[in-house]
């Protein structure tokens, strides 16, 4: 009900004493936030003659009475009917601030502190001798805590490819906001260049609600990468705050860790060294002489008398010299502990190697 | 007027500048890095005090440094000669090290590098408007990205062009586009360090230092024989046998001093062995040879300790500045590059300049420079940086290229008319200083522009009138170790500005404008200050800030800062076992809107996350999030609000018939209640679970995914109660083509019950090209809201590398 009466107050409220004959239109919940919003009023023309003449605003705090700004518009030409102040005008005008704190806060930051304000703008006629006019709107300027995104969190990597995305609204939040939300990949650079050029993934318009399920019209999200998200809030097709820009990465499993970029060595040499050591994956080059399909092999746990350990990585073979990388990531081995690895190739002695086990990332 | 404001703040910035450098010049002298001191430098000074050490401890004869120089018995010109020689080797040494190489052998001024181009379009049928909503007549948008490195009198700089067609068709597409140059200061860095590796061998560098070790060594050496053989040759007189010494156990750089003596004694062994009929035990010659051995023994003992403890020679070795192995991590310290370059390496000027220039931007570039500096800005224009030894700096010039049109299209920006164009300038500490310390200064132009407005075109992002204005911050930075592992970081900045043309001379505004006084001023309420603790206490990380911002400091170059906020904010971070993980956040906001405060907003936020790794297949972690606020919005009175979101979420892998599962589960539950304009409250809650399991069949990856979402909303089309399930496989068609097949079914509470496909290809079909096609079409079954019934989406990009 306050709304209502606020817009009814601040759209259709004239002064006393003012014949409408020139009447001003100013929102003032919306455009009475900044300085730079105050330039954007209409103003009817119902004289049927063009005026000419300069506007006179001025903004008063009314509960402590304290009087914030003057502006004057240079002289102009208003056309009969309704048009917008023209912008190049407003911005021509001489600004004179009072000194008080209002004053001077919105001097510095042009943006009007939270109040009960009284806008009034006044028409003074450049003839002398013409009538001048006058309406002030009463409006209650309200603070507004600004949006901000709560999930995914900045930073976070998250295992979901549809992801809920939701953020906190300005507050106080009104039924007539609306948000818009873009969500892109992050490539090269920070995230407000990503957002600016690279073509939206999810760009949802004119959302009611607070969250929002990712669109299953839309391809998921893709393992691995990282994406940029920001929310603006509007209302009456002015934007009322931004939200901070976030990203966050799609991410399941652990990556993989980097792998050892040693060469080949043929597996029947290994034998002949000490222990060989192997960080993260035994790496050897194997001649199969059949069509043998699969690398017959096992690896034994010395320490824990010669168990054999189960669910070694499947090798796949052609016929031919081999390069073979065994990944012993997934296999549980602990760091610094020894293990023999058993090679059985068709129709020839078995082949052992004893190795340590390492887990270390290598200096580029 | 304005113009001599400007003066004034620059001149009160320069000021400042002044006292800091002072201050840093003043620190970098009194901490001079020991390494890679100028090699040049140091052999003359080294060798004029070297000169002056010895003349003066001829004089001084008691002196022990060249002791073993008086050994030879005031032979002065047989000494002079010593010192000749001692000097003359480093001579040649130093001439070799004088003569530069040159760094780059290849003359080419522009050597082009690899070239990456791709096309990306983008096709949605959004046959409801219900998504792009006042954005629904863009159906298709395509974008390209062209980048390319090449090297420009061997600087490696950047170049790309990114673009697209935009949210509008035709006419208005500039801010879509951004172009980019930039030099490529790692890149280069790097390649000098590798050039410089390959071409300077590290133990020229040291051979200067290691021959003055060794001269001065041989020194040692020769008194040490000539007292020897005056030993050796009064036993010979007396007993009328020669004592021989083994090879080199005058040798002082030999350490095992166990080995010398064996190897002394075993030649008296040797020898009584072979006179052991002739010789009793009681014979006076053999024992007076063994008292004589000790005798050497302990005297080339001593003498090597007098060598090894010599100053001098401690100092030369404490100066060597890297072994062969750490060589290339030597010249990866700030510093020591630009010396070892200036000293052997030969490089034109600018060259040169370029290795102290970190940062070259032109065209459109991300600029993000700490709290209270410029943040989230796209600048349109210049930005560079400098930093050597001694001291930084940087400029950046441009205009401002943020307007987002994808987010503000058809919309006015309420929220703050931005900046038209910026000009900001950076000073502080360089390389060698232990603290990193710079004072900025930007200013920013606000002017109005008649395209700002919103034109004809209706999905134009507009601005509201701009009336001209200039805003400037003057911010300082320091960031200092007060201890390992305990950094403090301080921000202070001021922000000052006004309209340009409330200036007349009867204004009030005249008399208090902000410029008329930069430290000064009404109040507190221009400044922001932040202190920012980040450190190790009790084997946990811990971080803790404070932050306040006045309520009338305005920084345009980062607009997210809350005017009238303090903040204080606490997070610890702490391994409790191995394997669990706690971290937890708390920061309490206090923000008051207007100089009365009768407006107000507290919040507290908390956020716990644990996290428990089995291994890399097994994991648990669990978040607790809760925000609360307390505000008076109105001025009628208090509203209270939060939202709370609870996170399980695990991965566990399973066997099946020898096959790993892998699994990913997430149950999360939110609520929310915010308070409204009509003393009301905006309430919802929402419950998700989601289940991934995921498996290889012949190495190829099948995923199945079901998705359960419950909400109590019942209007908006994409935050309803949903349930999904999902089946994707991809796997390799030809050497050159993979596919990926995914099949689901989606169920939309309020709108559409829809079964879909998602079809994928990716193919190289060229070493330099590669092509991505993704198309999705979702078909309705059970249809509620026939606008939404049928979807497609594709996309499709192409990718070139050559």
């Amino acid at each position: 009900m306050k709304l209502i009466y606020l817009i009814i107050t601040g759209l259709f409220f004239v002064c006393p004493g003012t014949y409408a004959q020139f009447v001003f239109f100013f929102q003032p919940e919306i455009y009475g936030r900044t300085v730079d919003g105050l330039g954007s009023f209409q103003v009817q023309n119902l004289t049927g003659a063009a005026l000419r003449g300069q506007v006179v605003i001025t903004v008063q705090e009314t509960v402590s009475k304290t009087p914030v700004v003057t502006i004057t518009t240079p002289v102009t030409n208003i056309q009969p009917g309704t048009v917008s102040f023209p912008r190049n005008v407003f911005s021509g005008s001489l600004f004179k601030f009072s000194s008080n704190a209002y004053a001077n806060i919105t001097n510095q930051t042009k943006k009007i502190p939270p109040g009960q304000y009284a806008f009034c703008y006044q028409f003074i006629n450049a003839d002398k001798g013409s009538d001048d006019y006058e309406n002030c709107f009463d409006a209650e300027i309200q603070p507004l805590v600004p949006l901000a995104l709560i999930y995914p969190a900045d930073g976070d990597k998250i295992c979901q490819k549809r992801p809920v995305l939701s953020w906190q609204p300005p507050i106080p939040f009104s039924s007539s906001m609306r948000f818009r939300l873009l969500l892109t990949e992050k490539r090269e650079g920070e995230g407000v260049e990503n957002l600016l050029v690279n073509a939206p993934l999810l760009l949802l318009d004119n959302i009611t609600t607070t969250s929002i399920n990712y669109p299953s019209g839309h391809p998921d999200l893709k393992e691995g990468k990282t994406y940029v998200w920001q929310v603006i809030a509007y209302q009456s097709n002015v934007v009322m705050s931004r939200s901070e820009i976030w990203e966050f990465t799609v991410q399941c499993t652990e990556p993989g860790k980097q792998m050892p970029t040693d060469s080949y060595r043929e597996l029947k040499l290994l034998v002949n060294g000490n222990y060989y050591i192997a960080n993260r994956a035994l790496k050897f080059s194997f001649r199969n002489n059949y069509s043998i399909k699969r690398l017959s092999y096992a690896i034994y746990d010395i320490g824990k008398g010669m168990k054999k350990l189960k669910d070694c990585p499947e090798v796949l073979l052609t016929q031919g010299l081999n390069k073979v990388d065994i990944d012993l990531t997934e296999m549980e081995l602990e760091p610094g502990k020894q293990y023999l690895l058993k090679v059985h190739p068709f129709n020839e002695p078995n082949i052992e190697v004893r190795f340590i086990y390492q887990d270390k990332d290598i200096e580029p | 007027m304005n113009s001599m404001s400007i003066r004034q703040v620059l001149g009160t910035a320069c000021t400042i500048l002044l006292a800091n450098c002072i201050v840093v010049t003043a620190f970098s002298q009194e901490k001079k890095p020991l390494v890679a001191d100028s090699l040049k430098s140091k052999v003359n000074s080294e060798i004029k005090r070297e000169l002056a050490e010895a003349k003066g401890k001829l004089q001084l004869p008691t002196t022990d440094t060249l002791l073993p120089l008086k050994a030879l018995k005031g032979k002065k010109g047989e000494l002079i000669g010593e010192l000749n020689s001692l000097l003359s080797e480093p001579k040649a040494i130093q001439q070799q090290l004088l003569s530069k190489m040159a760094l780059f052998d290849d003359k080419k001024i522009v050597k082009p590098g690899r070239v990456n181009a791709s096309v990306e379009y983008t096709y949605l049928q959004d046959t409801s408007g219900m998504e792009l909503g006042s954005l629904n007549s863009l159906g298709s948008v395509y974008s390209y990205d062209f980048s390319t490195g090449i090297t420009l009198f061997q600087l490696p700089v950047n170049f790309s062009f990114r673009g697209m067609n935009g949210v509008y068709t035709s006419d208005y597409t500039s801010f879509n586009k951004l172009f980019k140059f930039n030099f490529d200061h790692q890149k280069y860095i790097q390649t000098i360090q590798s050039k410089v590796a390959d071409k300077l061998d590290p133990d020229v560098l040291t051979a200067f230092t290691m021959n003055r070790i060794n001269a001065i060594k041989s020194n040692y050496e020769k008194a040490l024989r000539s007292e020897i053989s005056e030993l050796q040759n009064e036993y010979a007189q007396k007993y009328k046998s020669f004592v021989a010494l083994p090879e080199g156990v005058t040798d002082l750089s030999k350490n095992d001093r166990s080995v010398l003596r064996s190897k002394l004694f075993a030649e008296a062994k040797a020898n009584s062995a072979a006179m052991a009929d002739s010789a009793m035990a009681g014979n006076e010659a053999h024992e007076k040879r063994v008292e004589l051995l000790e005798k050497i023994y302990q005297k080339i003992i001593s003498d090597k300790d007098k060598f090894e403890n010599n100053k001098l020679v401690k100092q030369l070795k404490s100066n060597l500045p890297f072994t062969r192995d750490s060589y290339k991590s030597f010249l990866k310290q700030p510093g020591n590059l630009d010396k070892i370059v200036d000293e052997h390496m030969e490089l034109s000027t600018i060259q040169r300049l370029f290795m102290n220039m970190t940062k070259v931007d032109l065209g459109q570039n991300a600029v993000k420079d700490g709290d209270f500096s410029l943040q989230n800005v796209i600048n349109s224009g210049v930005n560079t940086e400098f930093k050597n030894k001694k001291v930084s700096g940087g400029f950046i010039y441009g205009r401002n290229n943020n307007i987002n049109n994808w987010l503000q299209a058809g919309l006015t920006s309420g929220v703050t008319n931005e900046y038209s164009s910026m000009t900001g300038f950076k000073l502080g500490t360089g390389s060698g200083s232990a603290s990193q310390q710079f004072i900025a200064v930007n200013f920013f132009d606000f002017k109005d522009f008649p395209q700002l407005g919103a034109g004809d075109n209706p999905l134009q992002s507009a601005y509201m009138a701009v009336p001209q204005r200039r805003d400037a911050t003057i911010s300082f930075h320091s960031g200092f170790e007060v201890a390992p592992k305990h950094k403090i970081v301080l921000d202070v900045s001021k922000s000052f500005g006004s309209y340009s043309n409330n200036m007349s001379p009867d204004s009030q505004a005249y008399k208090t404008n902000a410029y008329n006084n930069l430290l000064g001023g009404d109040g507190k309420s221009n400044y922001a200050a932040m202190v920012d603790y980040k450190g190790e206490i009790l084997n946990s990380d811990v971080t803790v800030f404070i932050k306040k911002v006045g309520l009338g400091y305005n920084n345009p170059g980062n607009v997210l800062l809350r005017s009238g906020e303090t903040k204080v904010g606490f997070g610890v971070v702490r391994k409790v076992v191995k394997q669990m993980t706690v971290k937890y956040n708390i920061d309490f906001s206090k923000r008051d809107f207007d100089p009365l405060k009768r407006y107000t907003n507290r919040s507290i936020n908390n956020k716990l996350q644990l996290n428990y790794r089995i291994n890399r297949n097994n994991r648990v972690g669990l978040t607790w999030q809760h925000t609360s606020y307390d505000s008076r919005l109105l001025a009628a009175g208090e509203s209270k609000g939060g939202n709370t979101r609870i996170q399980a979420d695990g991965a566990y892998s399973v066997r099946v018939a020898g096959r790993k599962v892998t699994n990913n589960v997430t149950i999360s539950h939110q609520q929310m209640n915010i308070p409204m304009l009509l003393d009301e409250n905006y309430k919802s809650r929402s419950v998700l679970l989601m289940h991934t399991s995921s498996i290889a069949l012949n190495r190829n990856p099948l995923s199945i995914t079901f998705l359960l979402n419950r909400s109590d909303n019942k209007d908006y089309l994409f935050n309803t109660s949903l349930f999904t399930a999902e089946a994707n496989y991809s796997y390799q068609v030809a050497k050159t083509i993979r596919l990926g097949n995914s099949i689901g079914y989606y169920d939309n509470v309020g709108w559409n019950k829809q079964a879909g496909i998602k079809q994928q290809a990716s193919a190289t079909l060229k070493e330099w090209l590669n092509i991505d096609v993704d198309l999705t079409y979702k078909k309705a079954v059970d249809i509620t809201r026939p606008e939404l019934a049928n979807q497609l989406f594709i996309t499709a990009g192409m990718h070139l590398n050559f």
